[in-house]
């Protein structure tokens, strides 16, 4: 079954955030301070933020680990 | 456009664009004086260690629709210009240089 993603790209802010579940959630932080997850209450994975996009073309590819199971959010 | 001002004076924009994606989001929807209040009256300041012009303001509240959690407005500062860039419930504040504290 298709799931839908929503990307949105901020190029003045240099922001990235991808959201796969429209569902109520917090951000939390991953290993790469560069990189969020977002998650809803239960822990599962609702999308995630990458900020300085473009500092990533500069060095290695980015590299981060989201520890959250992506789940059945609604 | 609205312009806010920070903890130091400073004005800060708020784009209308920037403002809806935040919204977007539903836990979310309503707090915008919370954003505002964030910016003007933050508890701390964290120096942002992805990008140095980058400052990440908290603000603590609690009975959110998603329980107690920091609420975080990010702000570029640039020399001639700032903005808030995203704003969002977190769990925590980011690791990093805190820029400021209120006691």
């Amino acid at each position: 079954m298709a799931e839908r993603v929503k990307v949105w790209f901020d190029p003045e802010a240099d922001f990235l955030e991808v959201t796969f579940s429209e569902a109520p959630g917090y951000m939390r932080e991953t290993e790469n301070d560069a990189v969020m997850e977002r998650v809803d209450l239960d822990g599962n994975l609702l999308g995630f933020s990458i900020l300085a996009v473009s500092q990533l073309a500069k060095s290695k590819p980015l590299m981060a680990e989201l520890l959250s199971g992506k789940g059945n959010a609604a | 456009m609205p312009i806010l001002l920070d903890y130091q004076n400073r004005e800060v924009r708020l784009t209308e664009e920037r403002l809806a994606h935040i919204l977007d989001h539903p836990e979310m929807v309503g707090m915008e004086a919370q954003i505002a209040d964030t910016l003007r009256q933050p508890k701390l300041v964290r120096q942002s260690r992805s990008d140095e012009n980058i400052a990440l303001l908290y603000q603590f509240y609690t009975q959110t629709v998603i329980g107690d959690k920091w609420l975080c407005v990010v702000v570029k500062y640039l020399p001639d210009d700032a903005f808030v860039v995203t704003a969002y419930f977190t769990d925590k504040p980011k690791k990093g240089e805190t820029l400021w504290q209120n006691e």
